[in-house]
């Protein structure tokens, strides 16, 4: 995510605020040494800290390793925090539980009329448990149940399926 | 920082972690050559953090935690490195991330990340 201009001047002003400094563009931000860039991110909220990546991007080959405390024991714990907030910030919660189907979740069957769509999802659904493929054919293309081991059977069931109709 | 792990970084570095150098001849450059590759992975805006990780985790063999590593540097810097080996065991997982495909969690998405293997 890069950040739009007209969106870098509220968030480096509170980004400065924080740091009782001013950050008067990104190349003040993306100038700083590791440590503070660690601190301000200790002091952002997890809601902020995609911001700031975003306004970190593009800020040349030295800026990732400044994350990583540029390898200095010091800010180890802080780039630690760091990549764990964030991690649990963007990433989404993983699934449990048999009941969870990425099918259901991402794969709407209405969306499967557009050939091109479909086609960018062959691998996806292949890497599907069975089970899960015939609890989503079946009710909305009236296919299978396909047995064990046979998602590729499946699925050239569902391409014949939706491009011969 | 750790990045990787797998069995395939073993033939450069001992059991317990320790570097051992490759061996060098006048007349193996070749060989070492097909031992220093690495995957090298490029940004784009069609894949999520969600997506990278799972992939990496998928097709390099990484844990979640060095996977997500690689999909912040990728975010960052545009590029990361996400495996070390062989040329031919690196060209086997830049196929395997070719053939990943697309980005279920973006409707946009229509195709998988670009990976390339560069010698060391």
């Amino acid at each position: 995510m890069l950040l739009p201009d007209d969106l870098a001047g509220p968030i480096l002003a509170y980004f400065g605020r924080l740091l009782g400094r001013p950050l008067d563009d990104r190349e003040s931000l993306v100038a700083l040494p590791a440590c503070e860039i660690l601190r301000l991110a200790d002091l952002l909220p997890d809601g902020f800290l995609p911001a700031l990546v975003g306004m970190l991007k593009g800020g040349g080959p030295g800026i990732f390793e400044k994350l990583l405390g540029d390898h200095e024991e010091s800010n180890r714990d802080a780039s630690e925090r760091f990549f764990r907030r964030y991690m649990e910030m963007v990433l989404e919660p993983p699934e449990q539980g048999k009941d969870f189907n990425p099918l259901e979740a991402w794969l709407p069957p209405e969306a499967c009329q557009d050939f091109a769509f479909l086609a960018s999802r062959e691998s996806f659904f292949l890497r599907q448990e069975i089970a899960h493929i015939n609890a989503w054919i079946g009710p909305n293309f009236g296919l299978g149940p396909f047995p064990p081991g046979a998602q590729e059977e499946a699925w050239n069931a569902l391409w014949t399926r939706i491009t011969s109709t | 920082m750790e990045r990787a792990v797998d069995e395939d970084h073993l033939d450069m570095k001992g059991a317990a972690g320790t570097p051992v150098p490759v061996k060098e001849t006048d007349t193996d450059e070749r060989a070492q050559r097909a031992r220093l590759s690495k995957v090298v992975l490029h940004d784009d805006d069609e894949h999520t953090y969600d997506y990278v990780v799972e992939m990496l985790v998928h097709c390099c063999s990484l844990s979640r935690e060095s996977a997500f590593r690689c999909a912040v540097e990728v975010d960052v810097r545009g590029v990361t490195t996400v495996f070390y080996g062989t040329s031919e065991e690196c060209g086997r997982r830049r196929d395997k991330i070719h053939a990943y495909g697309a980005d279920p969690h973006l409707p946009r998405s229509r195709g998988s990340m670009k990976a390339e293997v560069q010698f060391r």
